[in-house]
Order: structure tokens, then sequence, then C-alpha cells
């Protein structure tokens, strides 16, 4: 999947000249995982709530939730695990 | 009409993917080519997702395009309404010229207006340009074009202490100030257009209401228990009946809705209503009554309230 593509720090990133187009896929997740319920007003369903579990424990129903959100996101994801160093997520 | 965020931002969608040096360079001219039956906005779906940064900046220029035309839209009735005031002859106009009649002030016979708009500075004279002396007595207009009388209607009031009540008649002492009205009204209108003029007492309402009260809020006469001065109730009817515009229909159902919003009311329900206009027979009020006079009283001997617990 081609979209645009934003860099390091979240802005737009500019490749010769012009807005650079490429695999977003992890992009994608990225802004998934990391946004909050409601952020996205086309889409207010949508939202990781990732912070929400920081220095907390790890809601079990999380996987799921984000596995479906994905799926949505025309996203396929074959594994989700949350651990000490973080969260890995395996696309398919 | 404005269209939605979403008709919006589904039109643009379309022409997204409709347009081919878009396609090739987000390299879809292949899927294009095989897509069947597929819709563009189908297309569109199926191949950016909902959280690409193309989604998200489709959907900030749409919410500005709707911003957008909920203004025109908006700006199209103001100036929908300015033409049906402002325009020399409409309904409209004549509520605004029995709205800006002075009594005591009389008009400049030859007067000529130019801009044809008969604004109320246009048609007085300057020197009875003074609220003082000359004040605007009708507070309340409204004006509409009736087939039975082959002209046009005007229904008036005017307001003393937040009380409306008829222009008066020259009896018992009072100005005649209908006479005067009727007589600028007869001078100012376009000839051969015959002005009947509606000024008469309000029409009386009569209301009978069951309503079924929370007992931990209210006490049986209808009084809070937090504030035994204050009827809830009794209270909301009156802002109902305010919130009526002059002309305005009185609607039951739109009553109730008022009343059961009120602190301590479960269930409300209106019995019986009847509106009386002058000496004719009350008549009883079904879906909606549009007061004859325009406007409508009612007195506290007219309302009856049969209050029972909620249990």
């Amino acid at each position: 999947m081609n979209g645009i593509l934003l860099d390091d720090d979240g802005n737009l990133k500019i490749q010769h000249g012009t807005l650079a187009i490429g695999n977003n896929e992890l992009q994608c997740v990225q802004l998934l995982v990391g946004s909050s319920t409601g952020e996205f007003l086309h889409a207010p369903k949508l939202g990781g709530n990732a912070k929400q579990m920081i220095c907390g424990k790890p809601d079990p129903f999380w996987r799921g939730s984000v596995t479906e959100q994905l799926k949505q996101c025309l996203i396929e994801v074959s594994n989700i695990a949350i651990n000490q160093s973080g969260i890995s997520i395996e696309i398919k | 009409m404005a269209r939605t965020i979403k008709e919006i931002a589904d039109g643009m969608k379309q022409s997204f993917v409709n347009d081919t040096s878009i396609r090739s360079m987000y390299s879809l001219d292949t899927d294009w080519n095989n897509r069947g039956t597929q819709t563009a906005l189908e297309f569109y779906n199926a191949h950016f997702s909902a959280v690409s940064i193309e989604t998200i900046f489709i959907y900030l220029v749409a919410i500005v395009a709707n911003a957008i035309e909920v203004l025109f839209d908006e700006h199209k009735a103001n100036i929908t309404r300015i033409v049906e005031t402002e325009r020399f002859g409409l309904p409209g106009w004549y509520r605004k010229m029995a709205l800006q009649f002075r009594f005591g002030a009389g008009l400049d016979e030859n007067y000529y207006d130019p801009d044809g708009d008969f604004a109320g500075t246009d048609i007085y004279p300057d020197q009875y340009n003074d609220d003082r002396n000359y004040p605007h007595i009708v507070k309340y207009a409204y004006a509409e074009e009736t087939a039975e009388h082959l002209g046009v209607t005007i229904k008036i009031a005017k307001e003393t202490d937040g009380v409306l009540s008829p222009l008066d008649d020259g009896t018992a002492d009072t100005d005649n100030e209908i006479a005067a009205f009727t007589a600028y009204m007869n001078r100012i209108k376009p000839a051969g257009i015959p002005v009947a003029v509606v000024n008469s007492q309000p029409d009386q309402l009569t209301l009978s209401l069951l309503v079924k009260y929370d007992p931990l809020l209210l006490n049986a006469d209808g009084t809070l228990i937090s504030s035994p001065s204050d009827k809830p109730v009794e209270i909301a009817i009156e802002q109902y009946l305010n919130s009526i515009d002059f002309n305005g229909r009185f609607v039951p159902m739109k009553l109730i809705d008022v009343v059961q919003v009120a602190e301590g009311v479960k269930i409300a329900e209106v019995t019986s209503a009847t509106a009386q206009h002058a000496g004719y027979d009350p008549q009883p009020i079904g879906i909606e009554y549009m007061p004859y006079a325009g406007y409508m009283k009612l007195e506290s001997s007219n309302l009856t309230i049969n209050y029972e617990a909620y249990v």
C-alpha cells in the first residue's frame, strides 16, 4: 500500500522537491497504535490508545482490538507482542 | 444546500483515483484496469488506509469546504429574508412598515422615495424622527396575503410592561391609536390593495393538564419541596407561551415537551385545550392552533393542573 510518507519527526517527508510517496504500512500501524480514540475525525472509533498502557497493566483485549482496527485500515497482522521493551507487530 | 462532510470527502476520493497522473504516481494503474465493477470510491477505500495521510488531508479539506458551504447557505437565507422584507409590496414589507408607524406623526405627502425601500426615515419628515414624542407603538406585526380579503391582512399588537394588548380605539378616554394606524397603512400602501387590520383582544387559552410528579421533588400542589414558592410546571407553561412568535402556532405536543423537562415532572399530558377568540364559542385545539388575534393569553383561572404522584 502506497501513500504519502512522514519523516522520523512526524513531518511530511520531502524527496526531490516533492512529497515522498512509498509503502506506508508501517507508518499507518505507527499512527494507529499511537493515536487515541476519536483522534481521527472521519473514523472516530479508531485509536490504539497505547499511551494508556504506559506504566500500567496491559489490557488483555488490546491485541484483538488493534488487530481488528488495523484490518479496517487494510493492514493484516500476523502477531502482536507486548513485552518490557515495548510493542512488536508483525505484518503479513 | 450544503453537502455533508462525507459527501464532499467521497467526491474528492473519487476525483483522486480518477486522475491518471495520481494513479501512476501511486503505481495503481494495473489495479485500476483490473478493478472490474468496483466504483472509484470503493477503489479508493481498498487502496488507501483510513489513517493514511491522503485520507486525513481529504477530510481536512472536506471539513473546510463544508464550513464554507454552510456559510453560503446562511448568507443566502439572510439575503432571501432581506429581499422579502425590503421589497415593496411583499407581505414582509407591510410588516416592516407597520412596525415603523409613529403615533402622532404626519407623513410627507409629497415625498417620492428614489430607492423605493420606504425606510422609516424616508416616509417621516425629520421633525417626527423622535421616539419620545412620536413613539413606535406597534411592537408586534404580522402580514399575510389572504384570498378571502383579496388583499393583505395585518395583525398587530402593542406591548405594555411585557403584556401584549391591542391598540386603543378611543373609547374610555384613550387615544384612537387604531384609527391613526389604519389611516397610515392606507396612505402608504400600493393603490388598489385592500388592507384589513386585525387589532383585537388576545385569544383566550384554556388548558387542563395531567402531571405525574416525582414525590421526592414536588409537593402535591406542584410546588418544589426545596423552594415552595416555585411551581416548575406553571413556569414551564409560561416559558413555552412566551417562546411562541407573534402569530405563531400553539402546539400542545411542544408544550408537553417543555413541561416534561421541568424539575420533578415524570409524565405530562394535555387532557383538554380550547381557544376562544372575542365573542366566539371556544373551539377545541387539535394538533395546533393559530390565534386569530396573533397572540394568546392564558389566565390563571383557565389553567387546571391535576397532579398525581408517580410511584
